[in-house]
C-alpha cells in the first residue's frame, strides 16, 4: 500500500506530514526573523568538494550540439554557500533536498532528504551549536501552535498529547528528551577515551590504528583507512553511549575526517567540527568554516587521491570554490541539518519513510 | 558465508564462535562517511544481546534453520503455545521472546517460526494483525469525528489510539511492528 493510500484509509497520519511542514515553516521564519536571506540552491552542479567517502549522484545532461555533459545531484549545498558568501550575501540559509547515493535505504536513510544550511558571521562551532538550542525550541513552539490551529479548523484529526504540555520535553519511541538548554556537550577524544579507551594522540599512525582495531577483534583490513576504522569504532562502542536524555552536541573531529573544517588552534589534531545527536540519531553537522584557500585546496587533492585509491568515481574538482576562497571569505560557521530526521523525531515516526508522502522505499 | 547485503532479521550467524540470531538491522552510514550495518544480536546459548557493527561488505558466516508455519493456541502467565497444523507437534515459546509478547497473538494468523537443532530461536509475527475491539469508551459529546483520538482495547488486551468512529465490536488491522491503528477492517 502507497503512503497516499494509507491516508486516504487513516486521515491520522496526516499529523506527521504536518509536523515534518511546519518544521520547514518554522525554520523559514526563525531565520526570517534574524535577518538572514535565504538562498535558493542548485540541484545539479558541474564540480563538488572532494570528500572520499560522499556517493554523489550523477546524471547527464545534453546541451546544444549534442555535447554531453556529466551533472552531479548536489549532495550537499556548501560550496554554493561559500562562494555567495565570497560574494558578500553574508548571513544566510538554505532549505532545500539534497541526494546521495545508498547502498541500502535505512530506518534512518533515505537518497534524498531535505537539508536545512545556515551560516552565522563572526563566530565559531560553539555559535552554531547556541543557534541550534535555540532553533529547535523555536520548532517546538511552532509545532504546539500550528497543531492547535490545525485542530481548531477541525479539518483533520490531531493528536495532542505529545505536545500538551508547557515543558519542552517530546517523546520519541516511549523516551523523553529535554530540548531546554543548555545540551550535552561531549568532545570527541574525550569520547574515545571514555567508552573506546583510545587516545587520539596513539591513533595518528593509520597502522598503529589498524593494529588497535584489531586487537579489538575488529575485521579491519588493509582497504580501511583510517577514517572507516574511526567510524567503526565510534559506531560500535561510542554512538549508542552517548547519552538521550536531551540532544547531544559532539565536537572537536579528528582532523583526518575533516575536510572543509578549521583545525582547533588549542588542539591541532582536532577540528571545530559539531555534529548533532537527537534521540540518538545523527541530524546535524557543522564547522567553525575553513577559510584558508591553501589548506583547502591541499585537503580536496588527498580526499581526490584517497577516492582514487578506494576505488569511488571521480568527482570534477570544484577550482571555483578554491578561486572563491582565495578572493576572501568572512570568518564564519556553517551548520546542515537533516529534516527529515528531525521530523521524525518531533512526530514520533520510526521510519523516514513516515515523513515523506513519496518515499523511495515505497517504489 | 554470507555478505552484509544478505543480513536479514531471524538468520543465525556465528559469532565470536557463538550461534547467534540476528534479531535487527539497520543499514547506518554517518553523515559524509563510508557504509555500515547496525545489527543486534542474541547468543543462542546464553540470550545475551550484543549490539554489532558491522562493516559494509564484510563476511558473515551464516547458519542452517529450518523455517515452519506454525498456529498459535493459547498462553498462560510465561509462555505460549503453538502447534504445527501438518503434524500436530507442538511447541512452548517463552513470552519474552515474542515482540509484544501476548499483544499479537490470535489463532487466525499466522506466525512463522525458526527453529535451530530443533530448537525454536525465532518467532516472527505477521506484518499486520486483524482483531476485534472488546472496550471502546464512547465519543464525548462536542467532539466531531475527525478531530481527536481514543483509546481502546482489543481483544488480546492491547490498547491502541483510534478515530472516534471505532466502536466496540469493530475489527480493526494493526501494524505489529509500530502497533499503530491502520485501518477498519470491512465485513
Amino acid at each position: 500500500m502507497k503512503t497516499w493510500q494509507k491516508l486516504k484509509e487513516n486521515p491520522l497520519l496526516f499529523q506527521r506530514y504536518f509536523i515534518k511542514e511546519y518544521i520547514i515553516k518554522a525554520c523559514r521564519q526563525f531565520f526570517e526573523e534574524r535577518n538572514y536571506h535565504e538562498l535558493e540552491s542548485p540541484l545539479i552542479t558541474n564540480a563538488l568538494p572532494q570528500e572520499r567517502y560522499l556517493d554523489v549522484l550523477t546524471t547527464e545532461i545534453e546541451l546544444k550540439g549534442g555535447i554531453k555533459k556529466t551533472a552531479y545531484l548536489t549532495p550537499t549545498t556548501e560550496t554554493y554557500n561559500k562562494k555567495i558568501l565570497a560574494a558578500g550575501l553574508g548571513e544566510h540559509f538554505v532549505i532545500t533536498k539534497v541526494l546521495r547515493g545508498l547502498e541500502e535505504i535505512g530506518v534512518n536513510h533515505s537518497p534524498e532528504f531535505t537539508m536545512l544550511e545556515w551560516y552565522h558571521l563572526n563566530t565559531d562551532y560553539n555559535g552554531i551549536m547556541r543557534d541550534t538550542e535555540e532553533l529547535f525550541l523555536y520548532i517546538l513552539n511552532y509545532i504546539k501552535d500550528a497543531l492547535q490551529k490545525e485542530l481548531k479548523l477541525g479539518t483533520f484529526p490531531i493528536d495532542l498529547s505529545n505536545f500538551n504540555n508547557n515543558q519542552p520535553i517530546i517523546t520519541y519511541q516511549g523516551n523523553k528528551i529535554d530540548l531546554s538548554t543548555p545540551w550535552h556537550r561531549v568532545s570527541i577524544p574525550e569520547a574515545l577515551k571514555n567508552y573506546a579507551g583510545i587516545k587520539l594522540e596513539d591513533i595518528q599512525d593509520e597502522e598503529a590504528f589498524r593494529k588497535i582495531a584489531l586487537e579489538k577483534r575488529y575485521k579491519v583490513s588493509e582497504e580501511d583507512d583510517w577514517q572507516r576504522i574511526y567510524e567503526w569504532i565510534w559506531a560500535n562502542e561510542i554512538e549508542l553511549k552517548l547519552p538521550t536524555d536531551k540532544p547531544v552536541f559532539v565536537y572537536d573531529f579528528p582532523k583526518q575526517v575533516c575536510v572543509l573544517t578549521k583545525v582547533n588552534p588549542a588542539n591541532p589534531l582536532v577540528c571545530e567540527r559539531v555534529e548533532i545527536y537527537l534521540a540518538g540519531k545523527e541530524i546535524g553537522n557543522g564547522y567553525t568554516e575553513l577559510i584558508d584557500a591553501k589548506y583547502q585546496e591541499a585537503r580536496f587533492k588527498e580526499e581526490a587521491l584517497a577516492r582514487k585509491k578506494l576505488g569511488l568515481k571521480e568527482i570534477a574538482f570544484d577550482h571555483d570554490l578554491i578561486n572563491a576562497l582565495k578572493s576572501g571569505l568572512p570568518n564564519v560557521a556553517g551548520i546542515g541539518i537533516g529534516l527529515d530526521r528531525v521530523a521524525m523525531v518531533f512526530a514520533d515516526a520510526k521510519y523516514i519513510s513516515d515523513i515523506n508522502y513519496f518515499p523511495v522505499s515505497e517504489w | 558465508m554470507a555478505a552484509t547485503s544478505e543480513l536479514y532479521r531471524g538468520m543465525i550467524i556465528k559469532h565470536n564462535n557463538e550461534p547467534c540470531i540476528l534479531i535487527e538491522k539497520e543499514f547506518y552510514s554517518p553523515g559524509k562517511g563510508s557504509a555500515f550495518n547496525r545489527c543486534k544480536l542474541k547468543s543462542i546459548k546464553t540470550g545475551k544481546i550484543v549490539n554489532v557493527v558491522f562493516k559494509s561488505g564484510e563476511k558473515v558466516d551464516e547458519l542452517e534453520v529450518s523455517t515452519r508455519n506454525m498456529q498459535y493456541l493459547y498462553a498462560d502467565d510465561n509462555y505460549a503455545y503453538f502447534m504445527n497444523p501438518d503434524t500436530f507437534d507442538q511447541v512452548t515459546v517463552p513470552l519474552e521472546d515474542i515482540p509484544g509478547k501476548t499483544d499479537y497473538l490470535h489463532s487466525d494468523a499466522k506466525y512463522i517460526m525458526s527453529f535451530y537443532e530443533d530448537e525454536v530461536i525465532y518467532v516472527q509475527l505477521p506484518a499486520k494483525i486483524s482483531l476485534v475491539i472488546t472496550e471502546a469508551p464512547e465519543a464525548v459529546k462536542g467532539d466531531t469525528a475527525t478531530n481527536a483520538l481514543k483509546e481502546v482495547t482489543v481483544e488480546t488486551g492491547l490498547k491502541v489510539k483510534v478515530p472516534l468512529f471505532i466502536k466496540t465490536g469493530d475489527k480493526i488491522i494493526i501494524n505489529t511492528e509500530s502497533g499503530e491503528y491502520y485501518s477498519k477492517e470491512n465485513k
